[in-house]
C-alpha cells in the first residue's frame, strides 16, 4: 500500500436517482483523523458512504481511500476498511464466538486473539446468542469485529444512532483508542452532533445532497456564532451576513458564519458561542432565510 | 471457505436435526414393515404380502427421498443472509462473489453428499434385511435420486438468491416443479389405455420406470451440471450487484 495523505479524498461525486441527487460532492479525510459526516435523514450520507464503499456505481467523480482509486483496487482497499451500520449485519442466532471462526473466513488478517480481547475489554459474552444481547451490545460487537482485522479506515454509518449516552460515551472512547495509532482514520456519519462535537477533528455537512460545510471542526465553531437580538436590532443585520435568523415571539437569533468580520460590523450586538447542532439548524433553514 | 460452511451448518442445524429424526423413524417403520413381510404376522398374508412387495421400490426409497428432499433445503439460511444485512455486509469486505457463492453451494452440496451416505447406508441395511445384497441397479436408483434432488435443491436456492424472499421462492418453486411435472408425466398419462378396476398406479410408474430408467443417469448428470451452471451465472451476478 503507497503512503497517502489522505485516508479518502472525493471529487465531483455525483450519483442521480429519481427524485435525489448527490451533487458534485467533494471532501477528504486526512489520514490520522476523525471526521463527522452530519446532515439530516435523507440528506445524501448513506448514498455517499454506499459509493465509497462501491456498493452502488456512481455517475461521475474520483473516490480515492487510503490512497487507492474505490473501483480499481476495491479488493485490496476493502482489505484494509471496516464498515459498520446502524443494525449489525450478523444472524442473531449466531454467538460472538461462532462469529470469530465465521469472520476468520471473511477478513484475511483476521486476529482472533484481539477480537477475544476486545470482547472481554467490552464485557462481551462468547456463547450467548445475538439475539440476546441488547443494541448497545450488538453494536460494541460489530465494532469489535471490524477493529480486529488491522482496518486503517473505520466507516461508521448512524453507528452511535438509537444508543443511550452511557453506550454511546464508551463507543466514542473506543475510536479514541483506535485513533491512538497515526495512521488509522474514522467517518462518522451521524446526525447526533453532541458525539462528534467530542471526538471529531474535521466536520462535513451535507444537506439534499449538496456539501454545505467541510471544515475543521474548531474553526467551524469558531467562525460562526449566534446573534440573539430584538426584532428591531435584527433589521439592521444585512441578509447577506447571515445564514438563515429564527424568529421568536420575544426577538431573533441569527446565525452568522463570519464571526470576526460581524463582531466588528454589529457590534452592539451580543454574539454568542454556536454549536454543530445550531449551524446544522440554521443551515437547514438557509434558503427560507427566516423561520420560526 | 470453512467458516462460511460453518455459518451455514449453525444456522440450519435445527432444521437438519429434525429433518433426520423423521427420517430415522419413517426409515425404522419401513424396516419393520420390511422384517415383519419376512418373519411376521405379514408372511402369513399372501395377498398383502403380494400387494406390498408391488411396491417394495417405493418402501426402499421413500425414507431416502425424504431425507435428500429435506437436506435439499437449509431452512431458509439464504434469506436470513438477506434479512440480517449479512450480504450487504460482505460487500463491504474483501470477500468477493466468487466465495460467496462457492460456499454457498458448496454448504448445499455437502448436505446433499451427507444425505446420500446416509441414504445409501438406509438402503443397504434395508437390504441386508430382507435377504439380499446390493445390485448396481439398487446404487444406479439411489445416485439418480440423489442427482435429481440436489439438482431441484440447486436451483431452489438459486431462486433463493435471485427473489431473496421465501415465500416468493416458494411460489415460484411450485410453479416451475408443478409445470415441469405435467410436462413429465403428461407422456405417461397419454400412454395409459383406459383405466380400468384393477388399474394400479405404482406398477404404471415402475414399468415407465424400467423403460426410460437406461437414460435417466445421463439425464441426471447433465440436469446437476446445468443447474449448477446457472447457479453460478447468477448468483455471481446478483453479489456483483452488491446493494442488496
Amino acid at each position: 500500500m503507497a503512503d497517502y495523505q489522505n485516508a479518502i479524498e472525493i471529487n465531483g461525486l455525483t450519483k442521480k436517482f429519481d427524485g435525489f441527487t448527490l451533487d458534485n460532492i467533494s471532501f477528504s479525510v486526512p489520514k490520522g483523523s476523525i471526521m463527522g459526516f452530519i446532515g439530516q435523514n435523507g440528506a445524501g450520507k448513506t448514498t455517499t458512504i454506499k459509493l465509497l464503499l462501491n456498493l452502488i456505481k456512481k455517475d461521475s467523480g474520483n473516490v480515492r481511500m487510503l490512497g487507492m482509486d474505490n473501483v480499481k483496487h476495491e479488493n485490496e482497499i476493502k482489505h484494509h476498511i471496516s464498515a459498520v451500520f446502524d443494525e449489525i449485519p450478523f444472524h442473531e442466532g449466531l454467538n460472538a464466538q461462532q462469529l470469530s471462526v465465521i469472520l476468520s473466513d471473511v477478513f484475511s488478517g483476521w486476529n482472533k486473539q484481539q477480537y477475544f480481547a476486545y470482547l472481554d475489554q467490552f464485557s462481551l459474552p462468547r456463547k450467548k446468542k445475538i439475539a440476546a444481547l441488547s443494541k448497545g451490545m450488538k453494536m460494541k460487537l460489530q465494532i469489535a469485529a471490524a477493529l480486529s482485522h488491522g482496518a486503517k479506515l473505520l466507516i461508521m454509518d448512524e453507528a452511535t444512532t438509537g444508543l443511550d449516552p452511557v453506550v454511546r460515551n464508551e463507543i466514542l472512547d473506543i475510536f479514541l483508542e483506535y485513533l491512538q495509532d497515526e495512521n488509522n482514520s474514522i467517518l462518522l456519519s451521524s446526525h447526533i452532533t453532541t458525539d462528534l462535537e467530542k471526538i471529531a477533528d474535521k466536520v462535513t455537512f451535507i444537506d439534499k445532497g449538496k456539501i454545505l460545510l467541510s471544515d475543521n471542526k474548531d474553526e467551524l465553531v469558531e467562525k460562526h456564532a449566534v446573534i440573539k437580538c430584538k426584532k428591531s436590532d435584527y433589521q439592521q443585520i444585512e441578509p447577506g451576513d447571515m445564514i438563515s435568523a429564527r424568529l421568536t415571539d420575544f426577538g431573533a437569533e441569527v446565525m452568522i458564519s463570519d464571526k470576526d468580520k460581524c463582531e466588528k460590523k454589529y457590534s452592539g450586538l451580543m454574539m454568542d458561542r454556536t454549536t454543530l447542532e445550531e449551524i446544522m439548524l440554521f443551515y437547514v433553514h438557509r434558503n427560507k432565510k427566516e423561520w420560526r | 471457505m470453512k467458516g462460511l460452511l460453518y455459518k451455514d451448518f449453525w444456522l440450519s442445524k435445527k432444521y437438519y436435526s429434525m429433518a433426520f429424526v423423521f427420517f430415522f423413524v419413517f426409515g425404522l417403520l419401513t424396516i419393520m414393515v420390511r422384517l415383519s413381510m419376512i418373519f411376521g404376522n405379514l408372511s402369513h398374508n399372501e395377498e398383502v404380502v403380494s400387494s406390498l412387495l408391488k411396491s417394495l421400490w417405493v418402501l426402499r426409497y421413500t425414507p431416502c427421498a425424504i431425507l435428500m428432499i429435506a437436506f435439499a433445503d437449509d431452512g431458509g439460511v439464504v434469506f436470513s443472509d438477506y434479512q440480517s444485512g449479512w450480504i450487504r455486509f460482505c460487500a463491504t469486505t474483501e470477500l468477493g462473489e466468487y466465495k460467496m457463492a462457492g460456499a454457498k453451494l458448496a454448504s448445499r452440496l455437502i448436505m446433499m453428499v451427507i444425505a446420500y451416505v446416509i441414504s445409501f447406508a438406509y438402503l443397504t441395511l434395508f437390504t441386508i434385511l430382507s435377504g439380499d445384497s446390493l445390485s448396481w441397479e439398487n446404487i444406479c436408483d439411489i445416485t439418480i435420486l440423489f442427482l435429481m434432488i440436489s439438482a431441484g435443491s440447486v436451483l431452489y436456492l438459486t431462486m433463493g438468491i435471485v427473489l431473496k424472499k421465501q415465500q416468493a421462492v416458494e411460489i415460484a418453486a411450485v410453479g416451475f416443479f408443478g409445470i415441469l411435472g405435467i410436462i413429465i408425466t403428461f407422456p405417461l398419462m397419454m400412454s395409459l389405455d383406459d383405466v380400468s378396476d384393477d388399474f394400479d398406479l405404482l406398477q404404471v410408474i415402475g414399468s415407465q420406470y424400467e423403460s426410460v430408467k437406461s437414460m435417466l443417469l445421463p439425464i441426471s448428470i447433465i440436469c446437476i451440471l446445468a443447474t449448477g451452471i446457472i447457479y453460478w451465472y447468477v448468483s455471481i451476478n446478483v453479489f456483483k450487484r452488491r446493494d442488496s
